[in-house]
């Protein structure tokens, strides 16, 4: 029976249907399978939108290699529509939910679907922040710190001095090709700006936070005892990522959705 | 329904996909030039971007045009470049190549001893080209002295000093090895900063030439030796990733490389079992050191590395090639050391053929006559 609804009436329906949830998340998965193949011995290409805005790697690398990213466009586009669907879907429920709270009260029911819906917004949360990521952060990428030589981040006013190098090399004996190498440097850097100044420990995995820039250990040297540069310097990235408080809010909400889930989950009475 | 909408998506990425069979357009409204790592935009007319081997975005600038906004001082880079510093031997036959060198070459890394390109020696004893000293602690007075435009380096330790002295910096470095169509291209990456696109077009041609011609001769061969480049040292062995020039090169003139499975940095550093293992079924290993340095037989290698004498190349009927001291500073002649290469893994195809920049070595090292001599 063909429907007889009006064109953006039915849109909205297409969007809270969970069947297309399930489409997409069956296409995401096909999408990442094509992804698994093109990233195969490619990352620089990909690497590179890290240090740029997504606009301007699409309007090089991207369209420039499309036969490696479509998988990437797919992508976006796949993403796009799930956030649409989430939002709509989520959206129309909780709005049913309200009114069911506001004829029959809060009960553990409401409680536990609103924790669900509470997780599904996070999500959106989530991917927003990448979106913010991607388009609007700001890079330095592979700035050079050496010691006694203060660097200044270009564009701002933040100045950088590499204070010491903790360089610990591995003595064990297991991993014998790791034998003199370092494998967690430590570096104390101080960062200024006018009357601001903050000293602290920068390493891999361990990056620092200094007036809404993050400062990420790229590289170093001397990597080992044997090295042939003895020359000591290290190479970081500073960020400035509007994106990552909406991650951090998301995976906030997500756990506190969680924990409603779990405690407020439908209890099922054992018949005797 | 629904089955319809998967299938013509499935559809819809087996057509993207297929690009990749499809030729690329000659020419685009925005030019994008991608060589390895390294990255040329040409924003407009007066502006042109370079991202550098460390991922740094230069902006070229005519002389005559405005600086842009929103760039430091030391990554705005006047073209054509008129004074040059450079720390790399493949960085100073890039300059070669382009035809720029005499004109713009000021500063080296490398003792005039140790050069064997005329143009560079000829400039040092004229004194227009200086020694800056160790690339590890290169004097900065004698460097500001020179007042280069531009330094080529792989060192990016020396960059906050030469922001202090008002010096652009290019790293022509990877963390990658450059691969062959990089190795190749690497001209096209240096020549806007010359305004010399021209010359760096016409190099390319002739080295791609040069590879045409390798696979037309290779085509078909039946027997494919299995190659290994690398060498031992005291505590390390070093060698050159399958992601490498080197490793593509030998796959494409019909042959085995050995570490084809090794992915990373040129002169990565491997196992010792490793190198061990592949060396018991190779026919051709080319070492890093020159004779100069103790390539000079397989005795002397083997003395040098009792258990490198092991592998198959060492051993009766092996071969073993070393590289000639000006190999390394040969890179304007790539187009010649490809043919080379082929030459050595497919003799047959190559009748004739008298090397150039490389040796093969001798099972012993010849005697010593009385006058001191080698005989």
């Amino acid at each position: 029976m063909k429907s007889t609804s009006p064109f953006p009436v039915r849109i909205y329906r297409f969007f809270t249907s969970i069947r297309l949830a399930v489409i997409l998340l069956v296409l995401l998965a096909v999408d990442l399978c094509f992804a698994y193949i093109s990233l195969n011995g490619r990352q620089s290409l990909f690497d590179a939108m890290n240090r740029q805005s997504i606009g301007a790697w699409i309007s090089t690398y991207g369209v420039e290699n499309i036969q490696h990213t479509a998988w990437f466009f797919t992508l976006l586009f796949l993403l796009s529509v799930l956030v649409l669907n989430t939002l709509v879907c989520t959206g129309d429920r909780l709005w049913n939910l309200i009114r069911r709270w506001r004829t029959a009260g809060a009960n553990r029911r409401v409680w536990f679907s609103l924790a669900t819906h509470i997780m599904h917004l996070s999500v959106v949360v989530i991917l927003i922040g990448y979106l913010l990521s991607y388009t609007m952060t700001r890079v330095s990428p592979s700035l050079a710190v050496v010691p006694d030589l203060p660097t200044k981040i270009a564009g701002t006013e933040i100045s950088l001095e590499l204070l010491e190098m903790k360089l610990p090399v591995y003595e064990g004996s297991r991993l014998e090709p790791f034998s003199g190498r370092v494998i967690q440097p430590e570096i104390l850097l101080r960062m200024t700006s006018h009357n601001e100044s903050r000293t602290a420990w920068l390493g891999f995995n361990k990056p620092v936070r200094f007036l809404g820039h993050t400062l990420f250990l790229q590289n170093f040297s001397p990597r080992n005892n044997s090295s042939m540069s003895r020359s000591r310097y290290i190479v970081i990235d500073v960020r400035n990522d509007p994106g990552v408080l909406f991650y951090f809010a998301g995976i906030i909400f997500f756990l506190a959705g969680m924990v409603g889930v779990v405690f407020f989950r439908p209890v099922r009475r054992c018949s005797t | 329904m629904k089955h319809g909408f998967v299938i013509i998506f499935i559809l819809f990425l087996l057509v993207l996909a297929a690009c990749e069979q499809q030729e690329k357009p000659a020419k685009k409204t925005k030019s994008f030039l991608q060589i390895g790592e390294f990255t040329i935009t040409r924003e407009s007319d007066s502006l042109t971007l370079a991202r550098d081997g460390a991922g740094r975005t230069l902006a070229l600038v005519p002389r005559d045009a405005p600086a842009p906004e929103g760039y430091a001082p030391s990554m705005i880079i006047r073209t054509p470049v008129r004074r040059v510093a450079a720390y790399g031997s493949f960085d100073v036959a890039t300059l070669r190549a382009l035809g720029v060198l005499d004109e713009t070459l000021v500063a080296v890394t490398t003792p005039r001893e140790k050069w064997f390109v005329d143009d560079v020696q000829r400039g040092m004893d004229s004194g227009k080209i200086i020694y800056l000293g160790n690339p590890g602690v290169i004097d900065y007075e004698r460097l500001k002295k020179q007042a280069p435009e531009l330094v080529l380096t792989w060192d990016p330790s020396i960059i906050p000093m030469l922001d202090e002295l008002g010096i652009a910096c290019v790293i022509t470095s990877t963390p990658v090895a450059m691969c062959l169509n990089a190795r190749m291209s690497f001209v096209k990456f240096l020549a806007p900063f010359f305004k010399r696109e021209k010359e760096a077009e016409d190099f390319f041609r002739r080295v791609n030439d040069s590879l045409a011609d390798i696979r037309a001769r290779t085509a078909g061969v039946l027997e494919k030796p299995k190659v290994m480049w690398g060498d031992m040292y005291e505590k390390r062995v070093l060698v050159e990733p399958g992601n490498a020039w080197i490793g593509e090169l030998v796959v494409l003139a019909q042959s085995g490389y050995l570490f084809e499975d090794v992915y990373g940095t040129s002169c990565i550093e491997i196992s010792m079992e490793r190198f061990l293992y592949s060396g018991k079924d190779a026919d051709i290993y080319f070492t890093y050191r020159t004779p100069v340095t103790g390539a000079s037989s397989k005795a002397t290698l083997a003395r040098l590395n009792p258990l490198m004498a092991g592998i198959k190349p060492l051993g009766p009927g092996g071969k073993v090639y070393a590289p000639l001291p000006h190999y390394s500073q040969s890179g304007d002649k790539l187009d010649e050391i490809f043919t080379e290469l082929s030459a050595i893994m497919h003799l047959e195809l190559y009748p004739d053929y008298t090397l150039k920049y490389f040796q093969q070595i001798p099972d012993i090292d010849p005697p010593i006559t009385n006058s001191g001599e080698e005989q």
